[in-house]
């Protein structure tokens, strides 16, 4: 038997979603089994098993395994982190404490703010320097060295991590304190420079002991998920998805796991960038909204927004991450009143425990799930994810207090709930596309997340877009992109230089090579990877002299290796003036980081096969609410027995088990050739 | 003051009401308006002042001037906008106002801050009638003056502090003042900079005005204008509200400012807060007359220092705007260094502005003991390094260092990070050593430096540097000379420190100075003040000073010495 299948796992709070392609049939299968927060890996390995229950996948079948999780985020938000020490520069142990110094919350002075990640007394000097230049103006003082190295075998940690001032120019002591370390006891061990070579002392630090400290945490996970996979009679090769939407080689992942911060999310966005080239468009507004939360993120031209300002509870990490925008609005979000008056919803949210109260889980605030059943876009006979049934009834109690309060109907309060929510997201992707100078009509919105192709057309109508995307599988499309990533290694080394000055093109190609030994030498000594090909692209990070920020630009070796560096300044301006609707060419430039992305091609299964469908019509009826119409018959689909071509005018409902689409009246649905639901939304008149 | 016997009467308000669900989805909307005019000038401001320490606001108003809705930036700056916006419509009235106008104005002494903050406002038409208005405020790098950045730390008269600018209108019908920009630029010193960042704040205007007009489409101008009045009116309400939970009464607080930096003598910040009904008086009556040197508070930056400490008081989660600040009424006697009369110079007013806010949280915290919270560092201490390289070009060198804040009822005070009416990133050491001839040497948090009792004040920072030029050092620091109290019976924070070592001889250097000049190799160190204590020493817990001790943010001796009978306990 021929190891065929293609499998993409995906593991959330509350459900582990696995999604299987056979290479040789195309067959296409999707599984929802709960995730088990205490022991994840055997939440993985129970995926499996149903696969083999219910489809009859055997675990010696796969091929390859692709895998997302939210196991490092949640980890780091709920501060489960491993005991972890920091070794500084002497001076500087404190920066770690201090940060940014500054604030996210403006007027409350009463917030209790959580300790850094390090306790001070867990936090070692060692006497060295290394200046801007990356000269040595202090060596490695043996005795400090060796003294921290016997205060940390009297310290009760399992990880260590090295950040010393200007490594990323000069990581020699890094180096020499990590040998020694390495050298002593059994600790995971990070130093900066093999992880983020960017100035910013604060931000490589928190960065770096981020990474130290989920190092025995992603260790335990991945050898009890190999050990798992092994005894079960798998020899597929496992890959993870991190941040940058690229996946990883479990060798890797071990030593870099706060790469995999956004691992969940961004597999989501991944899939949309795929979309976006199987239906020709390139400008997508990728809308994720699940139970607590609504993501966001864009694609333009076809390639997600790729960022290095990721920050996660506060605490910032440099590397490169998919921009992932997070709005406190999902299906669980709580509507109430405010002291003022006002009706607010959110950002407290049900979750998935108790939930909306709709799911009889002892939940007794009102939700945005539970004003959409009563608005009977969701219904009680149709259970959410295949497992859950919804009772009305509950829902109905738990809006009538604050109906009474703002002197409602309970099927107005349930319209106003929605609308408020539908408002604040709409706020929240105005926002986000400034920040770029983009105008939302230039746009798609891609809906998924269970509770996304619920709200898409209305959010859609709100921003003046006019086609919203809702993919085959909305509440599995994550688990889906995991199967179309690539293994994608960013290497990236901080040095400035000024436009102008002499030998320029020698100095950045000496920075290149450097680079370029790094990608070979990780390629190289992963057996996962060794005996494929990779490719490489270059760019750097560029600003007029005194900016704070950067801008990526992508370079040429052979411009440079000509000597020439005008194409890439040129190229700065340009996507400065893009970026920011400005540029200077009189003004000094300054490169700051020079960057290196290694993509290993992975094979793909097929995707875009559509399974033939007998093309049924409406199923029935059912009366839902409408804004501005009020309560009228809409068309309930079945979305598998649509087939491609199929249109319908809304108002009409389409289920399918792992989401539901609203079409409003100003809305006409279409399926079009790859299965995608394509909502045409009629302009409004105000827009 | 008000404009609104000048507004033409333009929409039929009064009959207008609005539902909960309408007013929900327009304030969404309307925030989202001024958050997207702060990413746009965000997007497009060239200086680094804008960019990296993100020093600007905006907000949208409604036609009389109030404050409806603000982005989330600094708090010194909003609750002053109005304030210079009624100034300009008493002086401009809005009927005179035409779609492509925009008004600036950076006169302290016409409701504006210091010479360094513009303000720009623009009216929102839809047809011919002007339905709100957006406005603006960014700190600006440089507007001339007798000092690099417009910082003057001598300066005695506000007109050698930069070019002001009294409320004026700078674009008419979308064409730039022909007489205004060549005239400003030519007296500045960094023009395309500070031109391109007030261009950003132009640009910014429209924007706004661009999604208020969208809202006024979709809902009807009638509806906006109604629920810019409700979510005054809701704000209103609800600070009422937390206004009555202050018992009837006065409360009283004190504080002293270590002096102006020319005439050394210490200046008091009096206040007394009396709540009447459901209205709060602050008083600051009491309180030195105005300052030779550079450091006194325009009015719009005492009201806005009380409003932001009244709100952190008392209702933090409010919708802050107009109708919130409305139930607060702040007296200053004119000619008093928190309202100077003109030519006072004031660029340095936040040496006054923190203190007026932490004094007035000091008096409301004796009046709510549950909500009390010691004065935090209360200075934004500059400190400027200049030099000339080889090539004769200026390279300047701006940090501002805060410190501990005061302890909080039940809570320590934070450590070392930006507190009160500002909110400031400091500058990563990696980037300064590439830019300026200098080599930090320490950047830690002060042990011992948070004051005592039983909640701490949080550390004061402390960094030291080695300079690798010779260059000139001006600094604004306060709290030198007389400490952060401490609170309820907490201890003071530590002062602030500036000493320079040279050749192992150790100088302390006054808070304020103007131009010290430093030789290659010297070592500057600044140390920052810590947050007074709350609480008596006695009621310390002994966990979490023992944690202190772990931790080494309390020294032992200090321990000995603060609490001798815990620190006695937990050393057995």
């Amino acid at each position: 038997m021929s190891a065929s299948w293609y499998i993409g796992v995906d593991i959330g709070g509350t459900f582990t979603d696995v999604v299987a392609v056979d290479a040789e049939s195309g067959a296409l299968h999707h599984l929802k089994v709960p995730s088990s927060r205490s022991d994840p890996a055997a939440g993985f390995v129970h995926g499996l098993e149903a696969l083999d229950a219910e489809i009859g996948v055997r675990p010696n079948e796969l091929r390859l395994l692709l895998h997302g999780t939210t196991l490092a985020t949640n980890a780091i938000i709920e501060r489960r982190l491993a005991p972890t020490a920091l070794v500084t520069t002497e001076g500087f142990r404190d920066v770690l404490e201090i940060g940014r110094h500054w604030r996210a919350e403006l007027y409350d002075p009463f917030l209790e703010y959580p300790g850094p990640l390090v306790s001070r007394e867990l936090r070692f000097e060692v006497r060295e320097r290394i200046d801007a230049a990356g000269a040595v103006v202090e060596p490695v003082q043996g005795e400090s060295a060796a003294a921290v190295v016997r205060a940390l075998e009297d310290a009760n940690v399992e990880s260590v991590a090295v950040v010393f001032l200007h490594s990323y120019r000069n990581p020699a002591h890094e180096e020499e304190v990590v040998a020694q370390l390495r050298a002593t006891n059994g600790w995971y061990v990070c130093a900066s420079a093999e992880l983020s070579r960017e100035l910013r002392e604060y931000e490589r630090t928190s960065t770096t002991v981020l990474n130290a400290a989920l190092m025995p945490l992603i260790d335990s996970y991945l050898t009890r998920l190999e050990t798992g996979l092994e005894a079960a009679g798998s020899t597929a090769s496992l890959f993870v998805t991190q941040s940058n939407g690229g996946a990883l080689t479990p060798a890797a992942a071990r030593a870099r796991p706060v790469t995999l911060a956004l691992s969940g999310p961004v597999a989501g966005v991944v899939a949309c960038s795929r979309l976006g080239r199987t239906v020709g468009r390139g400008n997508l507004i990728c809308f994720d909204m699940g139970g607590t939360s609504a993501d966001v993120s864009i694609i333009s031209d076809f390639e997600p927004r790729v960022s290095s300002e990721l920050t996660i509870g506060e605490l910032p990490m440099r590397l490169p991450a998919v921009h992932v925008h997070s709005i406190g609005a999902g299906g669980g979000s709580i509507a109430s009143r405010d002291a003022g008056g006002a009706l607010r919803v959110g950002p407290q949210s049900a979750g998935s425990e108790p939930g909306p109260a709709c799911y009889g889980r002892g939940g007794t605030a009102p939700t945005v799930t539970d004003c959409q059943l009563l608005l009977g876009r969701l219904t009680a006979q149709f259970p959410l994810a295949g497992r859950l049934g919804l009772d009305r009834e509950l829902a109905s109690t738990a809006l009538e207090p604050l109906a009474d309060e703002l002197e409602l109907s309970i099927d107005d309060a349930a319209a106003g709930v929605i609308e408020v929510v539908n408002a604040a997201m709409e706020g929240a992707v105005r926002v986000a596309l400034r920040s770029r100078g983009d105008d939302p009509r230039d746009f798609a919105l891609v809906a998924f997340g269970g509770a996304g192709p619920l709200h898409a057309a209305e959010l859609a109508r709100r921003l003046s877009i006019d086609t919203v995307i809702v993919p085959p599988h909305p509440g599995t499309l994550s688990a889906l992109g995991l199967l179309t990533a690539d293994v994608r290694l960013d290497f990236a080394m901080s040095e400035l230089h000024r436009n102008g000055e002499p030998e320029l093109a020698t100095a950045l190609l000496t920075a290149y090579d450097s680079l370029a030994a790094q990608a070979e030498s990780e390629v190289s000594g992963d057996e996962q990877l060794r005996s494929r090909t990779y490719s490489s692209t270059h760019s750097c990070d560029v600003r007029y002299r005194g900016q704070a920020y950067e801008v990526n630009v992508p370079v040429e070796l052979e411009h440079l290796r000509a000597g020439a560096t005008e194409a890439l300044f040129e190229g700065f301006h340009q996507l400065h003036y893009q970026a920011y609707g400005f540029s200077s060419p009189e003004d000094e430039c300054e490169v700051v980081t020079m960057r290196l992305v290694a993509t290993v091609v992975i094979e793909k299964p097929p995707l875009d096969q559509v399974p033939s469908r007998h093309g049924g019509g409406a199923s029935s009826t059912r009366s839902v609410f409408v804004p501005g119409e009020g309560f009228v018959d809409a068309a309930i689909y079945e979305r598998s027995d649509l087939a491609p071509g199929a249109a319908m005018r809304g108002p009409a409902v389409i289920h399918q088990a792992d989401s539901t689409t609203l079409v409003p009246s100003y809305a006409e649905a279409t399926l079009d050739p790859f299965s995608n639901l394509l909502l045409s939304i009629d302009a409004a008149t105000d827009a | 003051m008000t404009a609104g016997t000048n507004v033409r009467p333009t929409i039929e308000t009064a009959a207008v009401t609005i539902d909960p669900i309408s007013l929900e989805v327009i304030r969404h909307g309307l925030v989202a308006t001024a958050e997207q005019m702060a990413t746009s000038i965000e997007r497009s401001a060239h200086s680094q002042v804008i960019r990296e320490m993100l020093d600007y606001s905006t907000a949208v108003f409604d036609v009389e001037g109030g404050i409806v809705a603000q982005s989330t930036r600094i708090p010194m700056h909003l609750n002053s906008m109005t304030r210079a916006l009624r100034t300009m419509l008493a002086r401009f009235p809005l009927i005179g106002w035409r779609k492509g106008d925009v008004y600036a104005t950076n006169d302290p002494y016409s409701g504006g801050q210091h010479l360094p903050d513009i303000q720009t406002f623009a009216a929102v038409f839809v047809g011919d009638e002007a339905i709100a208005i957006t406005g603006t405020l960014g700190h600006h790098l440089d507007v001339g003056g007798r000092g690099a950045a417009s910082y003057g730390a001598d300066a005695t008269e506000i007109y050698q502090e930069g070019f002001r600018i009294p409320p004026t209108r700078i674009v008419t019908g979308g064409v730039p003042n022909e007489v205004f920009f060549p005239l400003f630029e030519a007296n500045i010193r960094v023009p395309q900079k500070t031109v391109s960042d007030l261009r950003a704040q132009i640009a910014a205007l429209s924007i706004g005005a661009g999604e208020v007009v969208r809202l006024a489409r979709r809902y009807g101008a009638p509806t906006v204008a109604a629920a810019t009045r409700e979510l005054i009116a809701g704000s209103e309400r609800r600070m009422q509200a937390a206004i009555a939970t202050v018992p009837e009464g006065v409360y009283e607080a004190e504080d002293i400012v270590d002096g102006d930096g020319l005439d050394d003598e210490p200046l008091h910040v009096r206040v007394a807060v009396e709540r009447r009904g459901d209205t709060l008086h602050v008083d600051f009556t009491g309180t030195a007359a105005q300052t030779r040197g550079p450091i006194n508070c325009p009015i719009a930056s005492t009201e806005s220092a009380v409003y932001y400490a009244v709100t952190a008081i008392l209702d933090p989660g409010i919708a802050p705007n107009h109708g919130s600040y409305l139930p607060v009424k702040v007296v200053a006697p004119y000619g008093s260094a928190l309202n100077p009369r003109p030519p006072a110079p004031v660029v340095g007013r936040n040496v006054f502005t923190h203190r007026v806010a932490t004094v007035v949280m000091a008096a409301l915290g004796k009046a709510l003991p549950d909500r009390a919270i010691a004065p935090y560092y209360g200075n934004s201490n500059v400190y400027i390094l200049s030099a000339y390289d080889d090539a004769g070009r200026a390279n300047v060198q701006f940090e501002i260092e805060v410190g501990g804040w005061g302890a909080r009822r039940g809570l320590d005070g934070p450590d070392c990070l930006s507190a009160g009416i500002h909110n400031l990133a400091n500058n990563p050491i990696e980037l300064v050593e590439n830019e300026f001839p200098l080599r930090v040497l320490t950047y830690a948090l002060r042990p011992d430096s948070g004051g005592v009792g039983r909640f701490r004040g949080g550390l004061g920072a402390e960094r030291s540097f080695e300079v690798l030029v010779d260059c000139e050092l001006s600094t604004q620091f306060d709290h030198v000379k007389y400490p952060p109290p401490g609170l309820n019976g907490g201890g003071p924070g530590a002062a602030a420190r500036i000493l320079v070592e040279r050749d192992g001889v150790v100088d302390e250097l006054p808070g304020k100075s103007g131009g010290r000049r430093l030789q290659k190799g010297d070592r500057v160190t600044v140390l920052t003040q810590g947050g007074g204590g709350l609480g008596p020493a006695g009621e310390r817990d002994a966990d979490a000073l023992a944690h202190d001790l772990l931790t080494g943010k309390v020294s032992a001796e200090a321990a000995t010495a603060a609490y001798p009978q815990l620190a006695a306990r937990l050393g057995s």
